[in-house]
């Protein structure tokens, strides 16, 4: 009897134990639940309807919170400072004359007493240190005296091209522009249709996932919900030389979203180019700096990089320097020959009876498209540098893309508003890349053709025709990628 | 895209030559039996045809229709040395493609310009083998080709004006059989069911500034067969009517047709 007594007591407290077991399964799951809910109602989201117009707020609203715009950071970071010094004060780039064999250039090289040096593949130009105790300008002296040497130059800094601001916008007007008075504050009126046309492209391209772009900036946080499945590896970091082109500053992810953010997810923004990858390329410092042997280097990696059938089919390069340099131009040119539309912002040191100058690589016109930024009314930016080389000009005013999340405030979603050429020469890139999965078979200089001769002459009533101010105009994708009729008359 | 072009002149060439060897065969047959039998001389006819040509196509993965409007000469010989009829015709061809559209371009362009005018050559022959009753039946043979002349067209909407030109080239070969009424007095109603190839190309090229592209589109018939239902129509000892109904069936299956006015001499 005792023991049928234990056996039941045995018996009803596992069966107690059980069910305070499974009300603690119930309750943790009912709670995480509960929260994964109030996760997914917080979520950042910006919703598309089915014409892809962007709508803010709704989900917020639902949870409850006023305003989702005020949870959208506005970058108002000097990040297109002056770098402080125009070239590296220890590298020089040098290439010696063909006829030079391997190894003697190294030996040469030696004579110089480098601290450290290495070559560019493809190009054969060198990087290096310049010897303890002596400056970059003596060796620079000492190396061009040299009859063996092609060419020696500094290694010039990269700025980024991108216009501090602090103002908010609540759409995506550069995709789909629906004019009238765009609910940020300031309340501008924005002009109907003054976007790339990206809606009525998309019926004739959406993009091909093995044509990838690489964006030679400040890395990208590959890990943003609307970037996660968009880039095909980590890349490389060309920066702290490691394969992790993690974005420690936030243009580099910012560029990315334009390009080709996640898109018809329901969440989040629109990319230009929706199904196209991503590949990083880390050329731009956590402090927005960067040295020319960084992006001539990553331009070889890119223009090399295959992974099954995917391979680099454009390259955005939404940076530059005031300084010309025959390895960057070498760089473009092996990159160019490899059968890659190579697109890159004209800067943003315009400024009102100033000489202004499209900065390099833009400016190197064979090679690469010069993007200029234009706004909400199609008109030129007023910081958007002019020149020869300019030649079409894309929305660069207060665009809407995605952040690095680990930068995001508390309380702010991993998106932000920000300026600049840098923000038009991506939407450039999702075009090309748009072109590019369409007709795999045009060579870039036919992709910059079209891409020149479809735009929207946006100041045609002062300048009919390609001018230095917008180039060829603001590019209409829609042109480009849609049937043109031909008809009798 | 240019090598199939060039095999489909290449084929219409061959048959043209084995229509002409024919043609010539049969002169040379009817010169023969000229002189071993002066009964059997052939009777000429000329005669003045408007055809409306009808005919579904595939171009790619697509289809539409070619149409075309032909204003064409055509003398007849009937009976030519005893062995068959033969026709020859040439005139002028408008050719019609619409909606072809030409997405290996730079710029895609959606072909909607109308006819294009052009040359259109061909001969037809056709031999009554057997009679029963008042039913003739016997088997004919055809083919036209028509050489389209080239098109210019301004290409707006650009930063500067382009230029597109369109440029067709088609051809059709048929033979099959046939049955003729000869029952009534001034009406001969007959009927023609062939096998029915046609081949051909539409030319285009654009040119935008210094951004020039071409593109050649194949195109071929949506179908394998032609029914065509017609009347001889005798309105005077010298002069007749013949008009004519003719249907491809296919995938995309058109109806055209044509009327010929003739003079025997």
């Amino acid at each position: 009897m005792k023991n049928k007594n234990s056996f039941f007591k045995k018996r009803f407290f596992l069966f107690l134990i059980s069910l305070i077991c499974l009300s603690a399964l119930i309750l943790t799951l009912g709670s995480s639940e509960l929260i994964a809910q109030k996760r997914k109602q917080a979520k950042p989201i910006i919703f598309l309807d089915k014409n892809n117009k962007t709508k803010f707020g709704e989900n917020i609203i639902s949870n409850g919170q006023a305003n989702l715009l005020s949870r959208i950071k506005v970058i108002n970071q000097l990040a297109s400072k002056l770098p402080k010094q125009k070239f590296s004060s220890r590298k020089i780039i040098v290439k010696f004359k063909p006829e030079i064999s391997l190894q003697s250039t190294e030996n040469i090289l030696k004579v110089y007493q480098p601290k450290s040096y290495r070559l560019i593949p493809r190009i054969n130009a060198y990087v290096m240190q310049v010897a303890e105790g002596t400056t970059v300008e003596e060796t620079l002296a000492a190396l061009r005296s040299n009859p063996d040497i092609l060419y020696a130059e500094p290694d010039y800094k990269l700025q980024l091209a991108t216009t501090p601001n602090d103002q908010l916008f609540r759409y995506q007007y550069a995709l789909a522009n629906p004019g009238g008075i765009l609910q940020i504050p300031g309340s501008p009126t924005g002009k109907l249709k003054a976007d790339i046309k990206a809606t009525g492209a998309w019926d004739y391209a959406k993009g091909d996932p093995n044509v990838l772009i690489a964006i030679l900036d400040s890395g990208v946080d590959y890990t943003h919900p609307d970037l996660i499945n968009k880039v095909i590896s980590h890349g490389k970091d060309f920066v702290n030389n490691d394969d992790d082109a993690f974005d420690d500053h936030w243009h580099g992810t910012h560029v990315a979203g334009i390009i080709a953010a996640a898109t018809n997810n329901s969440e989040g923004i629109a990319g230009v180019a929706w199904n196209c990858r991503i590949l990083p390329g880390k050329v731009i410092s956590a402090d927005g700096e960067g040295d020319y042997s960084w992006l001539i280097e990553a331009l070889i990696w890119a223009a090399d990089y295959t992974s099954g059938q995917a391979k680099v089919q454009v390259i955005n390069m939404s940076l530059g320097g005031e300084e010309p340099s025959q390895a960057l131009e070498d760089a473009l040119k092996y990159a160019y020959n490899k059968g890659i539309v190579l697109v890159a912002a004209a800067g943003n040191h315009s400024a009102p009876e100033e000489p202004t100058f499209v900065l390099y690589p833009a400016a190197y016109d064979q090679y690469c498209l010069a993007v200029g930024a234009s706004d909400y009314n199609d008109q030129i930016a007023d910081f958007s540098n002019y020149g020869a080389q300019l030649d079409v000009t894309a929305p660069g005013v207060w665009i809407l893309s995605t952040i690095p999340i680990a930068q995001t405030e508390p309380g702010y979603l991993p998106y932000a508003f920000a300026s600049g050429t840098s923000m038009s020469a991506p939407h450039v890139a999702g075009f090309a890349a748009l072109l590019k999965s369409t007709k795999p078979w045009l060579t870039p200089a036919d992709i910059m053709k079209i891409i020149k001769y479809t735009p929207d002459d946006i100041n045609s009533a002062d300048y009919p025709g390609r001018d230095d101010y917008a180039g060829y105009g603001r590019i209409n994708t829609e042109r480009a990628t849609a049937p043109h009729r031909i008809t009798k008359k | 895209m240019l090598s199939k072009a060039i095999r489909a002149k290449r084929s219409s060439c061959r048959v043209l030559a084995i229509l002409l060897f024919i043609l010539f065969t049969g002169f040379g047959g009817q010169m023969l039996l000229a002189q071993s039998s002066p009964g059997t001389k052939a009777t000429w006819e000329i005669g003045l045809t408007t055809d409306l040509f009808n005919r579904g196509i595939k171009w790619g993965n697509e289809s539409s229709t070619l149409k075309s409007l032909n204003l064409m000469l055509e003398a007849r010989a009937k009976n030519l040395g005893g062995l068959f009829n033969l026709n020859l015709f040439a005139g002028l061809g408008n050719t019609n493609l619409n909606g072809m559209v030409f997405d290996y371009l730079p710029i895609t362009l959606d072909y909607e310009g109308g006819s294009i005018s052009g040359i259109i050559l061909g001969l037809g022959i056709d031999k009554t083998v057997f009679t029963a009753s008042s039913f003739n039946f016997g088997w004919m043979a055809d083919f036209a080709f028509d050489v389209g002349f080239k098109k210019s067209f301004i290409l707006e909407d650009f930063i500067t004006p382009g230029e597109a030109q369109a440029e067709p080239d088609w051809a059709q070969a048929s033979a099959g059989i046939f049955v003729l009424y000869d029952g009534l007095e001034k009406v001969q109603p007959f009927l023609q069911i062939a096998g029915s190839k046609l081949w051909g190309n539409l030319k285009m090229t654009e040119k935008i500034e210094d951004l020039i592209g071409g593109q050649s589109q194949d195109l071929k018939g949506a179908g394998i067969m032609s029914i065509t239902l017609g009347w001889n129509i005798s309105l005077s000892q010298k002069i007749h009517l013949t008009p004519r109904v003719r249907v491809y069936p296919g995938s995309k299956t058109a109806v055209g047709g044509g009327l010929s006015l003739f003079y025997a001499f």
